[in-house]
C-alpha cells in the first residue's frame, strides 16, 4: 500500500513544530478529504478551517510545498505527480497572521478591505426603490472580479506583501476596489481608486502570484493595472510610478524604444538623478555598463528612431482614435 | 462586560442584511459575531436566484402571483399574511440590493435579468449567472463593511441569556467563546438576532450544505424556552453527489441527462412519463429513492445510489454548458462526466423549520429582545417545501425585517442587567473544564455519524411511524453517550475539536426535536412523506409542529397556520 | 538540426545588458542556432505601458508579431518581461481582439495572422540540452550555480506554459548540461524587485540583497539568471541593497547565456563578462 505523508506546519499559540501524519493512498481524494481524515482518525486537535466543500466559501485555502491552493478544489494526485513525491508539506497562508495549525486571522485583512470604500456608491439617477439600470456589456465588465470568495490564496505568495504589509495591500483588496470603480453604475470611480492610491498601487511588484495562485482565476494584478490606468487619466500623475509608465510610453511612441538614460531622470526628476543616483550612475560608467559620450547623446538627443517609426505611429493613433 | 445595543449571531446573507438595517437607526452600537470569517455561509452557495416580482409593463407577473406559488409550494403550511408581506418585500430586497452593488445578470435594456424555476407560474427569478448566492453575499458583505458593521470573527455561540422571569424574563445577551483564544465571554446587549443557519448537518453524510451549517442557534434558542416550528420540515434534492450529498444542480437534467437504475433503465418513465428527468424536485426524489428501495440501485446502505448519466450530451455540450457539474464529479467522485456515469442520490438541502417567529414584520420570537433571521428562523414562510429562489429573498427579508425590528426595540428597551449572563459563562467555563478533561468516553465524530445514518435511513424521505419512533429512541441514547463523550484535546488555544463537540451536541438536540414533531405529523405533506398516512390531512395538521425543552424533556405543541386569501386545495403541478 | 528564429533582443539587451545580447549571438551560433533580429522592433511595454495605455501596448506588440510572421519565423527573447508580454498579447488577439488590431495594424500594411509563437531562450537551451551538452568543452565543474528564474519566466502560467510554474526544472537542466552544480536558494522563483524599484525602492533592495545573501550562504559562485532584467536588479543595484540593509554585495550574477558560453568555449571576451558591477572574476578563476 502506498503511504502519503503530510509534514503539517502545527502551532498552539506559543509553539511550533512541524508534524508528519502518514495515511494510506486513496485515488481521488481532494486535499481537504485528506486533512478531515486526519483530523478525525488521528488527531483531533489539528486545526483548519473548511465549509462549503465545493469551492465557492473560500475557508480551506493552505499552502501545499509553499504554494496556496484551496484544499477542496485540489486533488492530491495531481499534487503527487506535480512535485513527483509522496510527502507533501502542508503550511497556513502566507502573509497571514496565523493563530493556530493552519487558521488564520482575518480581522487585520477585514479591516484593510475598508479602505477599498466596498459598497456601490450609485449614480443620482438611481434609487433604493427603483434599483439600477446596467447593460449586458458593463455587466460582464465586472464579472470576473466578482468572482473572488476571500480565499487568500492571492495574498499568500504576494511577494510585495512578503517584504512589507505596511505599504502595501492583500491584491483581493484591489480587485474589490476594481470592482467598484469599474461598475457602470457607479457615481465616483476614483473613491474607490483613491484608497488604492494611498495604500500602495504603484508598488506592485509583478511578481505575478496572484494571477497564479487565484483558484478562480481573477488576476489581481490586471486590477492594479487597470486602476493605475484611471488613476494617471484621472490626472494622478504624480510619484515615480506614473513618471516611470509615462517615460516608456513617450520613448514607445517617439522612437520605438526605450531611453535608459533619460528613465531616471524622467521618474525620479533631474535633481535626484544627479545627485541620489550619481554613484550608481558613476559605477555604470566605471564598468561599461554606459559609455560616458553614448550617455551624454541619449540625455540630450534621443534614440534613433526604429525602422518603420510611421507606421508604429499610425498604428497607435489608430488605436486612440478607435477606443 | 462587553455591551452592544445590537448583538447579531451570524455573519451569512440573513445577518449581514440585519446588521446594515439596524444601523440606519442612528446611535445604536451593533455588532456581529460569526464563528467563522463572514462569508463563509451556506448563502454563498445558492445558484438559481432571488425570487421578487419586479414591475414593468405589459408583464403577466404579479405579488399575487408569487403569494400564491408559495403557498402552494409550502402545501398550504406557510402563514398567508406572511407569505404576503414576504413577497413584497422580496420584489423591493432585489431593487435595493441592485442599488447597493449586487451584480445581476442583465437584459439588453439593462433591466435585471431572471429565469424561472420549478414550481413558479412565471420568471421571477432574478439571478447573477449561477452564482446568485455568492454575489449577494459578497455585496451584503461589503455593504456591511461600508455601513462600518463590526465582526466579532472566530466567535462561536454558546448560548443565549435570559435575565428575569416569567412575563418579565428578556433576553439580556449572549455568551460566546472566542475559538481563537478559548475564552467564555458575556456579551450584553438589548437585542439579540440570531441568523445562524439551517440545521441540515444533522443529515451529515447526505447534505448538500456547509460544514458549519449545525443549527446552533435554533440550539440556543430552544434551550432559553424558545419553540423549535416545524422542525420535521427539511427539504431533500433529488441530486446529491453520492460521496457526501454536495449538489449536482437541475441544470444537469434540464440540459437532458438521464436517471438510470442498476438494469440500465430511465426509470422516470414509471413516475412521470410525460416530465421524466425533467419532474418536480419532491417527485424526483421519492423516485430514486423507490428505486434504491426495490432493488434497483447500486451499493447498500447510505452508500446506495442510482447513476445520472450525461455522456449522450456529447463532450461539447458537457463541456460548454455544464462545466461546474464537469468539476464536481471530478472533486467528488473521481471521474470525468464525459465519459462515465455519476453516482447520485437526494441530499439533505435546506431547512423549513427553525426558530419560532412570531411576528413576521420584525421577526421577534416568544422571549422578548431575541429575534431571528434567515434559514435558522421559521415565520413560517415556506412552511412544508421552499420554492427555488425563495430561500435567497427569504435571507434578504426577514433580515432587513429582523433588523429594523431589533433597532426599533432596542431604541426603547433598557440595558439589561448581568447577572443571568455571568452565570451561564460560568457554567459554560465549566463545561469546558469537564468535558475537555475526559480521556475516554465515545468520540463525537462517531456519534455524528450514526446520528446521520438513523435519520437518513428513518427520517428521510419516507417516513413511517414505527421508524420514527425507534429513531426517537435511538437518538435518545446517543444523547445518552454524549454526555460522556470526549473532545480529544484539552487546549483552550483554537480548539475546534471542542467547537464541534458542541455542534454535535446541538444537532443530536435538534434532531430528536424533528423525530418527535415527524413521529406526531402523521400526514403526508411537502417535504414529510409518511407511509403510513400517505394523505394530506388540513382537518388535523394545518398548524405548525412547536417542540419545546422543558425540564430535559422535549415537548411538542400546535399552532394553527393562517389562511386569509388562499383555501387550500390539492397540490398538483 | 538548424533552428531559425526571429530575434527579439528587447530595449535592455539593446543597451545596459548588451553584454546579454553579446552572448546570446554567440551561443547561439555555436549551438547552430540561427537568430534574425526583427526589423523595427518596438519596446515591448515591458508591463508599465501596459498599466497606463492598454491599447497601445498591444497594438505595439502585434506590430512587432506582425513584422516576425512577415520573416516565416517564430519569435525568440532572451527577456522573460519580453516574452511574457509577447505571448500575453498573442494571447489578448487570439480572444477577439485580433480584427480591431488588424485595423490598426493596416494603416502600416501589417497584418497579424497569429502563426509565429514567441519562445525563450531558455526554453529552447532547456529542450534541446542533450543536443548540445556533447558539445561542452569546459565542462564547469565545481562551479556551484543558483538559478533565479525570474517572475516573468514561469508566471501566469496559463501564459507562460513552458513548464511547471510550481516546480520548474530548466535552469537546472541547463546548468547540469554546462557540467555546472545548481544550488537551490528560496528565492528560486521569487521576484527581484525590479518592476518597482522606484516606486518601493526599499522592497526591491531587500529583495536583492536577500537573493544574493542566500547564494552566498548556500556556497553558491553566481546567481544565474535567464532574464537582464532580473540581471540588472541583481547585479547593478546589488551595492545599493547591499548599503540599505547590509547583506549581499559581492554575489556574481551571470546571464544564462553567458554561462552557457563559459561551458561551450565562447571566447571570454565576446561575453561581456567585464561589464558586471559585481565582478564575476573569482568565479571565472574557477571556470
Amino acid at each position: 500500500m502506498r503511504t502519503i505523508t503530510f509534514a503539517i506546519d502545527r502551532f498552539d499559540g506559543s509553539r511550533s513544530w512541524t508534524q508528519s501524519f502518514a495515511f494510506d493512498h486513496v485515488p481521488g481524494m481532494t486535499v481537504l478529504a485528506c486533512l478531515i481524515r486526519i483530523r478525525e482518525t488521528q488527531d483531533p486537535s489539528l486545526n483548519f478551517t473548511a465549509s462549503c466543500r465545493s469551492a465557492i466559501c473560500g475557508a480551506c485555502a493552505v499552502r501545499v510545498n509553499g504554494n496556496a491552493v484551496l484544499a477542496c478544489d485540489t486533488m492530491l494526485d495531481d499534487l503527487l505527480e506535480e512535485w513527483g513525491q509522496d510527502t507533501l508539506r502542508i503550511a497556513p497562508l502566507g502573509n497571514f497572521t496565523v493563530i493556530s495549525d493552519l487558521v488564520v486571522n482575518w480581522d487585520e485583512k477585514i479591516e484593510r478591505l475598508r479602505l477599498a470604500r466596498p459598497g456601490l456608491h450609485a449614480r443620482a439617477e438611481f434609487s433604493a426603490s427603483g434599483g439600477c439600470r446596467q447593460s449586458p456589456r458593463d455587466f460582464q465588465a465586472i464579472q470576473k472580479q466578482w468572482d473572488c470568495i476571500l480565499c487568500g490564496a492571492c495574498a499568500s505568495e504576494c511577494n510585495k506583501l512578503a517584504d512589507s504589509r505596511a505599504d502595501f495591500l492583500e491584491p483581493f483588496t484591489f480587485t474589490h476596489a476594481s470592482r467598484y470603480a469599474r461598475d457602470s453604475r457607479s457615481a465616483d470611480s476614483m473613491l474607490h481608486v483613491n484608497g488604492m492610491l494611498d495604500n500602495g498601487l504603484w508598488k506592485c511588484v509583478h511578481c505575478m502570484e496572484c494571477a497564479t495562485k487565484c483558484p478562480k482565476h481573477i488576476q489581481p494584478v490586471e486590477d492594479i493595472a487597470s486602476m493605475r490606468g484611471m488613476a494617471t487619466a484621472g490626472g494622478r500623475t504624480d510619484g515615480p510610478g506614473p513618471r516611470h509608465a509615462q517615460a516608456f510610453r513617450t520613448d514607445l511612441e517617439n522612437t520605438g524604444r526605450l531611453n535608459e538614460v533619460k528613465l531616471v531622470p524622467r521618474t525620479e526628476g533631474l535633481l535626484s538623478a544627479a545627485t541620489r543616483r550619481l554613484p550608481f550612475t558613476l559605477r555604470m560608467f566605471a564598468r561599461g555598463k554606459l559609455g560616458v559620450g553614448e550617455a551624454i547623446h541619449l540625455f540630450f538627443a534621443d534614440n534613433r528612431p526604429v525602422e518603420g517609426i510611421d507606421g508604429l505611429r499610425k498604428i497607435i493613433r489608430q488605436r486612440r482614435r478607435d477606443h | 462586560m462587553l455591551t452592544y445595543d445590537i448583538l447579531i449571531v451570524g455573519s451569512g446573507g440573513a445577518g449581514l442584511r440585519a446588521a446594515v438595517a439596524a444601523l440606519k437607526t442612528p446611535g445604536l452600537s451593533v455588532a456581529v459575531v460569526t464563528k467563522t470569517m463572514p462569508t463563509r455561509s451556506a448563502t454563498c452557495m445558492a445558484e438559481g436566484g432571488i425570487n421578487g416580482v419586479l414591475d414593468f409593463p405589459g408583464q403577466k407577473d404579479s405579488l399575487d402571483a408569487h403569494s400564491f406559488d408559495t403557498v402552494k409550494g409550502s402545501d398550504y403550511l406557510g402563514d398567508q399574511d406572511a407569505i404576503d408581506f414576504f413577497v413584497e418585500k422580496a420584489s423591493e430586497a432585489v431593487r435595493e440590493t441592485d442599488f447597493w452593488g449586487t451584480p445581476y445578470s442583465r437584459r439588453d435594456d439593462g433591466r435585471v435579468a431572471c429565469r424561472f424555476m420549478g414550481g413558479h407560474q412565471h420568471a421571477r427569478t432574478n439571478y447573477s449567472a449561477d452564482k446568485t448566492g455568492h454575489i449577494l453575499l459578497h455585496s451584503n458583505f461589503d455593504y456591511a463593511l461600508k455601513s462600518g458593521v463590526n465582526f466579532l470573527v472566530d466567535h462561536q455561540l454558546l448560548g443565549v441569556a435570559v435575565e428575569g422571569s416569567g412575563d418579565d424574563a428578556v433576553c439580556s445577551g449572549a455568551v460566546i467563546r472566542n475559538v481563537r483564544t478559548g475564552e467564555v465571554v458575556p456579551v450584553r446587549a438589548r437585542a439579540v438576532v440570531l441568523a445562524t443557519g439551517g440545521y441540515t448537518r444533522m443529515f451529515w453524510a447526505r447534505t448538500s450544505t456547509p460544514y458549519i451549517a449545525t443549527g446552533d442557534g435554533v440550539g440556543a434558542a430552544l434551550r432559553v424556552g424558545v419553540a423549535f416550528k416545524d422542525p420535521e420540515m427539511v427539504q431533500f434534492h433529488p441530486t446529491g453527489v453520492a460521496n457526501g450529498g454536495v449538489l449536482i444542480t437541475e441544470a444537469a437534467r434540464g440540459e437532458g441527462g438521464y436517471l438510470v437504475n442498476n438494469t440500465g433503465q430511465r426509470f422516470m418513465s414509471r413516475y412521470a412519463p410525460d416530465k421524466m428527468e425533467l419532474a418536480p424536485r419532491d417527485i424526483t426524489a421519492r423516485a430514486i429513492e423507490t428505486e434504491i428501495r426495490e432493488g434497483r440501485g447500486y451499493g447498500e446502505g447510505l452508500k446506495a445510489h442510482v447513476l445520472l448519466d450525461l455522456r449522450h450530451l456529447g463532450r461539447d455540450k458537457i463541456i460548454e454548458r455544464l462545466p461546474q457539474i464537469r468539476h464536481v464529479g471530478l472533486l467528488f467522485e473521481n471521474l470525468d462526466l464525459v465519459d462515465e456515469p455519476i453516482r447520485i442520490r437526494p441530499t439533505a438541502h435546506y431547512s423549513m423549520g427553525g426558530i419560532d417567529v412570531v411576528d413576521h414584520r420584525t421577526m421577534a420570537t416568544t422571549l422578548i429582545g431575541l429575534f431571528a433571521a434567515g434559514e435558522c428562523s421559521c415565520v413560517s414562510i415556506h412552511g412544508a417545501n421552499r420554492l427555488g429562489g425563495n430561500s435567497l429573498a427569504d435571507a434578504m427579508v426577514t433580515g432587513k425585517q429582523a433588523g429594523l425590528g431589533c433597532a426599533a426595540y432596542a431604541a426603547r428597551a433598557a440595558m439589561p442587567g448581568e447577572s443571568a449572563l455571568n452565570r451561564l459563562a460560568d457554567e459554560w467555563r465549566d463545561h469546558f473544564a469537564t468535558a475537555t478533561a475526559r480521556k475516554d468516553g465515545a468520540s463525537p465524530t462517531e456519534l455524528r455519524d450514526r446520528l446521520a445514518e438513523i435519520l437518513w435511513n428513518d427520517m428521510g424521505i419516507f417516513r413511517t411511524g414505527e421508524r420514527l419512533a425507534a429513531a426517537y429512541a435511538a437518538v435518545g441514547d446517543l444523547q445518552g453517550e454524549y454526555a460522556t463523550a470526549r473532545v480529544g484535546n484539552p487546549s483552550p488555544v483554537c480548539n475546534s475539536a471542542y467547537t464541534h463537540f458542541l455542534e454535535v451536541g446541538n444537532m443530536l438536540s435538534l434532531a430528536r426535536c424533528s423525530l418527535l414533531a415527524a413521529m406526531h405529523r402523521t400526514e403526508s405533506r411537502g417535504a414529510h412523506t409518511r407511509e403510513d398516512h400517505p394523505a394530506r390531512d388540513d382537518a388535523n395538521f394545518l398548524r405548525h409542529s412547536l417542540v419545546t425543552l422543558k425540564g430535559g424533556e422535549y415537548c411538542l405543541d400546535y399552532r394553527p397556520v393562517t389562511v386569509t386569501r388562499f383555501k387550500p386545495e390539492e397540490r398538483k403541478y | 538540426m538548424t533552428r531559425k528564429y526571429a530575434f527579439f533582443p528587447g530595449c535592455v539587451l539593446d543597451a545596459a545588458a548588451r553584454e546579454a545580447r553579446d552572448a546570446t549571438q554567440a551561443v547561439a551560433a555555436r549551438l547552430g542556432i540561427e537568430l534574425v533580429e526583427i526589423p523595427g522592433w518596438t519596446c515591448c511595454g515591458a508591463s508599465h505601458v501596459q498599466d497606463i495605455d492598454r491599447e497601445t501596448a498591444l497594438a505595439a506588440n502585434a506590430r512587432n508579431l506582425a513584422l516576425a510572421e512577415r520573416m516565416g519565423l517564430d519569435v525568440l527573447t532572451a527577456c522573460s518581461t519580453c516574452a511574457l508580454m509577447l505571448r500575453t498579447a498573442r494571447a489578448e488577439l487570439k480572444n477577439g481582439r485580433k480584427s480591431a488590431v488588424n485595423e490598426a495594424l493596416a494603416e502600416a500594411g501589417l497584418e497579424y495572422r497569429g502563426t509565429a509563437d514567441v519562445t525563450h531562450l531558455l526554453w529552447v537551451l532547456a529542450d534541446t540540452a542533450a543536443e548540445w551538452a556533447p558539445k561542452v568543452r569546459k565542462p564547469l565543474s565545481g562551479v556551484r550555480v543558483a538559478p533565479f528564474y525570474g517572475c516573468h519566466t514561469v508566471r501566469p502560467p496559463e501564459i507562460m506554459t513552458h513548464e511547471s510554474h510550481l516546480n520548474p526544472r530548466s535552469m537546472e537542466t541547463v546548468i547540469a548540461a554546462c557540467g555546472a552544480q545548481p544550488v537551490t536558494i528560496p528565492e528560486r522563483l521569487k521576484c527581484c524587485g525590479f518592476h518597482a524599484v522606484f516606486p518601493a525602492e526599499s522592497t526591491a533592495h531587500n529583495m536583492t540583497a536577500s537573493a544574493a545573501d542566500s547564494a552566498r550562504k548556500e556556497g553558491a559562485d553566481c546567481l544565474l539568471t535567464p532574464c537582464p532584467l532580473c540581471h540588472m536588479q541583481l547585479d547593478m543595484y546589488q551595492p545599493d541593497a547591499r548599503a540599505t540593509t547590509g547583506k549581499g554585495g559581492d554575489t556574481p550574477v551571470l546571464h544564462l547565456a553567458q554561462l552557457v558560453g563559459l561551458a561551450v568555449g565562447v571566447e571570454r571576451e565576446r561575453l561581456g563578462l567585464s561589464r558586471h558591477i559585481v565582478s564575476p572574476a573569482p568565479l571565472l578563476s574557477k571556470c
